[in-house]
């Protein structure tokens, strides 16, 4: 039976069937230039909006760490510094040009031993249950179809006691900072795209997805409807990034 | 997030400190796996400190349990880092204390090789001679140091040899407001009249 229910992708409404397919698209066209458009992007802040993160995560040696929507491997590459030869990392991504970059940057850097590239798409993650202590998703979540069924399927991977990590875009706190974020968002990111990538639709998608992402209170909610416990989110750089953090008990 | 990158550029920082000290690996070893937490009472800041095999890793938040704890001052906990000072009083310890002593040594016992680390870049002739600099310097400096303190000394002896006592003081306090009545008395001698 063919699903006919809808979904967004940025601001166009396309079948849920689609949206995979779409969003595999953009990262497929945005691989290779990936790394350097997130630092043009956001001026350098995508690293410390990550070291937040990496602060925030009590991520210790030994630990069984699933980086989700994992791409090019920023996190994982810290996770696997931290958890190291005892610990494991799993670096996870539906898309296989990401997952190819990432694990060429890997050897290049001399990173072997306890990471692992998984393919997988984190509405039906291929992994045991309880068998992590850690899942994060770094700017991940907004393009998963259902993401009620991936926070569901994190709950269900992570261990007791275990911890998610969502840092993801989301709704700036003033109305002023908020004006000037999408001026800069609409008119300047997608040029960016144009000039560096050569893909200005691609970047487009990408600034008119963060709109449509839930905001601070909304995945909060979410995420307690998942199961998670004592979730609770900083606002980073005016609330523009959110950090969500919830517990399995 | 600020917090997080000046914790991170601390680490980066004690981390190479580390690794060019020649005394703290053996200290480090013995420090594997320990998790210190500091706390700095006056700045209201936690600091934990997780030991790694070679590194040390500076985070504001953990959640597992933690084998010691110092907490006190900002003054205090600077201290802690002298050579030869001991844990001081106003800390307080708790959890393993002969790490607390280990995390003290690994930065009173900080030794590096400064030749060692300039000289590949700009040579042995100039290293020595910036040593030699460094050295006169802080031999100056010291001087300095001694001749004020020794000087204070000496002015504060004099002062308080020129000095009025408080006795003397009061003394010449009453001589001065009796002169005032006096004074008064003669230049308004028609209220003392009609009085």
């Amino acid at each position: 039976m063919p699903n006919n229910k809808t979904t967004h992708f940025g601001f166009e409404t396309v079948l849920e069937d689609e949206k995979v397919q779409k969003v595999a698209e953009v990262f497929h066209s945005v691989a290779q230039k990936y790394d350097v458009m997130n630092d043009v992007m956001s001026c350098g802040m995508h690293r410390l909006w990550k070291r937040f993160t990496i602060d925030k995560s009590s991520v210790r040696r030994g630990d069984h760490v699933l980086d989700l929507a994992g791409g090019t491997g920023d996190l994982a590459k810290a996770w696997a510094a931290i958890v190291g030869q005892e610990g494991r990392v799993i670096l996870s991504d539906i898309n296989p040009s990401m997952l190819n970059v990432a694990r060429d940057r890997f050897l290049d850097e001399g990173i072997v031993g306890n990471v692992e590239f998984v393919e997988a798409n984190a509405e039906s993650l291929p992994f045991p249950d309880e068998s992590v202590d850690v899942v994060s998703i770094a700017f991940g979540l907004r393009n998963v179809t259902n993401k009620d069924k991936a926070l569901a399927e994190m709950y269900r991977v992570l261990k007791p006691n275990g911890r998610a990590l969502i840092l993801e875009f989301s709704k700036p706190t003033s109305a002023e900072l908020s004006k000037w974020y999408d001026r800069y968002s609409f008119n300047l990111i997608p040029k960016l795209g144009k000039w560096i990538a050569n893909d200005e639709a691609s970047y487009r998608y990408l600034v008119e997805s963060i709109r449509m992402h839930p905001d601070q209170e909304s995945l909060k909610n979410m995420m307690n409807a998942a199961g998670f416990t004592e979730v609770k989110y900083d606002n980073l750089t005016g609330g523009i990034v959110a950090l969500h953090r919830g517990f399995k008990s | 997030m600020i917090k997080s990158t000046l914790y991170y550029a601390l680490e980066t920082t004690i981390n190479a400190l580390l690794r060019r000290s020649t005394t703290s690996q053996p200290l480090l070893e013995k420090l594997d796996n320990a998790v210190i937490q500091l706390t700095i009472t006056d700045w209201q800041l936690n600091l934990f400190w997780i030991f790694n095999a070679d590194k040390i890793r500076l985070v504001s938040e953990w959640d597992h349990p933690v084998t010691s704890s110092i907490s006190g001052e900002l003054i205090a906990i600077t201290r802690l880092g002298l050579s030869g000072a001991k844990v001081a009083k106003d800390l307080t310890v708790s959890g393993d204390l002969h790490q607390v002593e280990l995390f003290k040594r690994l930065f009173a016992e900080l030794h590096i090789d400064w030749q060692a680390e300039l000289t590949p870049f700009i040579g042995a002739g100039k290293t020595h001679t910036i040593e030699i600099e460094l050295k006169k310097i802080a031999s100056g400096l010291r001087n300095i140091a001694r001749s004020l303190r020794e000087s204070s000394k000496d002015y504060m002896q004099e002062e308080s040899r020129i000095l009025p006592t408080r006795f003397e003081f009061d003394e010449f306090s009453q001589s001065v407001r009796q002169l005032q009545r006096r004074i008064e008395k003669i230049s308004h001698p028609q209220s003392n009249h009609k009085h």
